[in-house]
């Protein structure tokens, strides 16, 4: 008897296990993360866009009090902006926490004399995302709207009152943030890794893409770094993989190395996994300047036939962004041996802002202005205190445990870092105190 | 549109099942042929076909006979020499193993591309082609136990399409050569299935703006199951069902084709 | 028209095998020999009607106590797409299986995969008993952990971690010297230490890793050998062969795994 009851339980196990592994295997990992929707409560009679001196007070680290289980105790607080054709600028908030690379963006609005800011959540190592609504009453909005606002807010001065829910749940639970501090005004850049974010990891742009490039300051970037290739008739554009494949593009067909077709069959026949068209190096250098706050741009050289056509760009939009009184160091990265030789072989190469993936004698050689070594390698500490003070910036690459993160981030030793996770860099160096 | 799977699903899904209902029809057919009295034991006389010219042990060592039970009238284990035992049957254990045989598979047929096809950009008067006719090439060696090893290769047209765009006509065709260690195991007499793991060699022609042809390599698998007509001592009929499935680059079809089979070497 | 002419074609395909059936005599089958292989550690004894005669290591049936079956060979993972992107690596692990019977119904279990600069290894107890006719059942649980050295190259990391799992199989015993295995596991992270250069990074964290179901054929091979090949398909959010991967993904990711081991 006992027996049967031993057999039974096993074999019923096995049932609930075959269960688990039919329900496990979805496509849910696949497509990119819906942002969930919610109704427009910005865009309504009485509302008001935010004066700029308010935005820039919202900024700050914050201490959660309610819902620290689910976002962590501290939370950065950062404005970016993404400008349309140039002109129609839209201003987001967004909100760097430490657990799982979650991240808010946010949009703000004055009604009355309270502040509402609603929009989503996401979880950048899963695909966890929700709705969130904020609310800064009484004393908080008053602090903020008043005209001589900003100069010295106090902890506790603005309360954002919020509730959040996920994509299935309506807002129910708890989440009060309130001011702490200035965030770290140390100079840092945080470099976001193809434009702006794997595929893998299911942004609503392609890797690679315009669109990513407007999305990457609101996922924290300062910087951005892509990877440049060139068509079979030489046109400079953004593609990471050696072939055309269906990580990156949408299926139609055409594989193979992108250098074996012509940038005219591309755009035709082509689209990124998001719907996106391939962007030539010039349309993601416009989008930089033209429509972001970016700082920072590595032009990693992926495969390279005529150096001295992305030298041309280079200065071209070195000159723009100077025209537009816009600070944008724009890095042509040289990441092998190959490369560098094709940038040596240009005249001008001493004076070309670049960055060197290689040693630091060769970075010294062609006089780099960033000297960038592999995260695998460990905290280059002892290598930076000697050709930081050289002129050398260091980034370090590709850098996506929080755990380390972390630890290089507080040994103060780099000048910044390209990552996946720029949400999660920017919780560590935004909170770090001065 | 990209992200739609349910029609190309309910499409997969209804060629699995036609798969199945083929061969379960395939397997019935023998069944409702077969001796009924196929369990019962013929004298070991008549049994040994003796071979014309033997070339392994495999038919000589016949001395077990069904009447020597494996427990003694007291109901107590028989035990028996070792060499009783290595008398007594050939199997798997013993060194005069055999036979062997090494068998080559030719097939041709018709394939039909069961994945998704949606071009990403909107083509004007887009035609798609999805049935092509492969052929396929595979080499096993049949062991004298149940598993079978090999390695198959072919030809399939994935598929086509055409359409205009910006005034000028774009042609695609997609075609992949598989490239698979195939494993095999006989179910019922003359039915077997086959599942292989390799990688396909996939090729893209791309018309459009000048011809750019594309190769790439996709891990897959494929799925087969046959049934086998003799036609003469070395030679068999096959008919074959078979999915084809290029992981990486989500191409998978359905193909079903006669196959020939050429007992090559028997040893 | 040309779907038609195919259909037509496939038809014919199914509907073939049907002819010729009534014009050939049956070839009489063998009678099943009840003396089918015993092998036990060189010694034959005559063997009962169910015992498996094949050797075995996953296959669900008791062993007896003091006997040792081991396998040796090799086990073949490709890397996620999800983690290496357009990069593959196919890195084969060495793989050592042992079994050593314990008790009628209980053995110890133990498995290696040596990739020289990474290497697990479990060990862990199993539980067999009969279900009905010839299917048997086991239950077992593992503990063990890995270790890993990448200093070469670009690398300078290092890790280990502690793992273990819990699983169940059930076994069929074909009539034809083959043993097909059935097993699903549950696996445990219980901890994992890495390290680039000087800076460490801990996860104490004792989660489930995932989810494995594994299909095992043990059978013979070729001359006297007899030998073990499976497939393994594990959906876990963490496997030891790409901790260097430094993957930060909080989801289960697809892993296939194809063995074969032969025995010693």
């Amino acid at each position: 008897m006992r027996s049967t009851y031993f057999r039974s339980t096993v074999i019923l196990l096995l049932v609930v296990w075959v269960a688990h592994f039919s329900g496990g295997c979805r496509t849910k990992y696949e497509t990119a993360v819906i942002i969930p929707q919610q109704a427009d409560q910005l865009n309504v009679p009485g509302t008001k866009l935010l004066y700029a001196q308010t935005r820039k007070a919202c900024e700050g680290v914050y201490t959660v009090s309610d819902g620290s289980d689910v976002f962590g105790n501290e939370i950065a607080a950062k404005w970016s902006y993404t400008a349309k054709n140039g002109t129609d600028t839209t201003y987001h908030l967004s909100l760097f926490c430490e657990p799982r690379g979650t991240f808010f963006v946010l949009e703000g609005r004055q009604v009355a004399d309270s502040l509402i800011f609603v929009g989503y959540w996401r979880r950048l190592v899963n695909a966890d995302v929700g709705t969130v609504t904020f609310v800064v009453q009484r004393n908080g909005a008053k602090a903020l709207l008043a005209p001589d606002c900003c100069q010295a807010l106090k902890p506790g001065d603005v309360v954002f009152k919020g509730k959040w829910g996920t994509a299935n749940d309506n807002q129910i639970n708890p989440l009060t943030l309130s001011f702490n501090r200035k965030l770290n005004p140390a100079p840092f850049q945080i470099i976001a890794h193809r434009s702006g974010g794997r595929t893998a990891d299911l942004l609503p742009a392609s890797e690679n893409s315009v669109e990513i490039i407007r999305l990457a300051s609101r996922l924290g970037a300062t910087g951005v770094e892509f990877d440049i290739r060139q068509t079979k008739d030489g046109v400079p554009i953004l593609y990471h993989d050696d072939q055309l494949n269906l990580r990156l593009t949408q299926k139609s067909g055409l594989i193979g190395p992108v250098e074996n077709y012509t940038y005219k069959q591309l755009t035709a026949l082509v689209r990124l996994v998001n719907g996106e068209q391939i962007p030539t190096l010039e349309q993601a250098l416009t989008a930089v300047i033209d429509d972001t706050p970016l700082q920072t741009v590595w032009m990693d050289s992926k495969l390279i036939r005529d150096m001295s056509l992305i030298r041309e760009i280079h200065k071209k939009y070195i000159a723009k962004a100077a025209a537009q009184g816009r600070t944008v160091n724009i890095y042509i990265g040289l990441p092998t041996e190959t490369t560098l030789n094709q940038f040596e072989a240009l005249p001008d190469h001493l004076q070309a802002p670049s960055l060197c993936e290689l040693d630091t004698a060769i970075a010294r050689r062609i006089h780099a202005k960033v000297w960038a070594p592999r995260f695998t390698l460990g905290d280059p500490t002892e290598t930076a205190k000697v050709i930081r003070p050289q002129g050398f910036k260091v980034f370090v690459w590709t850098l996506d445990v929080p755990d380390f993160i972390r630890q290089f981030i507080n040994a103060r030793s780099l000048d910044g870092i390209l990552t996946n996770y720029s949400a999660v860099v920017a919780h560590y160096h935004y909170v770090q105190k001065p | 549109m990209y992200k739609n799977r349910s029609t190309p699903l309910v499409r997969r899904v209804g060629l699995v099942c036609w798969l199945i209902v083929g061969l379960t029809v395939s397997a019935l057919a023998q069944q409702s042929t077969a001796p009924k009295s196929a369990t019962t034991v013929t004298p070991a006389t008549q049994r040994v076909k003796k071979p014309t010219r033997p070339r392994s042990n495999y038919h000589r060592v016949q001395t077990f006979t069904p009447r020597s039970p494996s427990y003694t009238k007291k109901g107590q284990l028989r035990r028996l020499s070792p060499d009783q035992l290595w008398e007594a049957q050939p199997d798997s254990t013993r060194p005069d193993r055999g036979p062997f045989r090494l068998l080559v598979y030719a097939g041709l047929g018709a394939s039909y591309y069961s994945s998704i096809l949606n071009s990403p950009v909107d083509l004007t008067d887009k035609k798609q082609l999805r049935w092509s006719i492969p052929f396929s090439l595979r080499v096993m060696w049949q062991t004298d136990h149940r598993l079978r090893l090999g390695l198959e290769t072919g030809y399939v047209t994935m598929y086509s399409y055409q359409g205009n765009r910006n005034g000028d006509l774009a042609k695609v065709r997609v075609s992949a050569t598989p490239i698979l260690a195939v494993f095999s195991m006989s179910v019922v007499k003359r039915f077997a299935l086959y599942a292989g793991t390799g990688p396909y060699r996939v090729n893209s022609n791309l018309s459009y703006e000048g011809d750019t042809r594309g190769t790439t390599y996709s891990l897959g698998w494929m799925v087969a199951g046959t049934y086998t007509q003799p036609l003469g001592k070395n030679i068999g009929l096959a008919a074959e069902l078979k999915w084809y499935d290029a992981t990486q680059t989500k191409d998978a079809c359905f193909v079903a084709q006669a196959t020939l089979v050429w007992r090559a070497l028997t040893w | 028209m040309i779907h038609l002419r195919l259909l037509f074609v496939l038809t014919l395909l199914i509907a073939a095998p049907a002819w010729g059936q009534h014009a050939r005599t049956p070839r009489p089958k063998r009678p099943p020999n009840p003396y089918r292989r015993a092998y036990q550690k060189g010694v034959f004894v005559a063997p009962d009607s169910t015992s498996p005669q094949v050797p075995f290591v996953y296959f669900p049936y008791s062993l007896g106590r003091g006997i040792n079956r081991a396998t040796l060979g090799a086990t073949f993972t490709t890397s996620p797409r999800a983690i290496t992107e357009q990069t593959q690596l196919d890195i084969p692990a060495v793989h050592l299986v042992v079994l050593r019977g314990l008790t009628d119904k209980l053995a110890l279990t133990g498995e290696m995969k040596i990739q020289l600069l990474q290497n697990s290894a479990l060990v862990g107890l199993r539980r067999t008993f009969p279900i009905k006719g010839r299917f048997y059942g086991s239950v077992g649980a593992n503990l063990g952990g890995w270790v890993g050295l990448l200093q070469l190259a670009d690398f300078n990391t290092r890790g280990y971690g502690g793992m273990g799992s819990v699983d169940a199989a059930i076994g069929f015993r074909s009539s034809r010297d083959l043993l097909v295995t059935f097993r699903l596991e549950s696996d445990l992270g219980l901890f994992n230490r890495t390290a680039v250069g000087q800076t460490i990074s801990d996860d104490n964290r004792i989660a489930t890793n995932g989810y494995g179901a594994t299909v095992t054929l043990e059978q013979a091979f070729f001359g006297r050998r007899h030998a073990a090949i499976g497939f393994r398909a594990l959906y876990t959010n963490f496997n030891w062969q790409f901790w260097s991967l430094y993957d930060t993904f909080d989801r289960n990711i697809f892993y296939p795994e194809i063995f074969m081991g032969f025995f010693l």
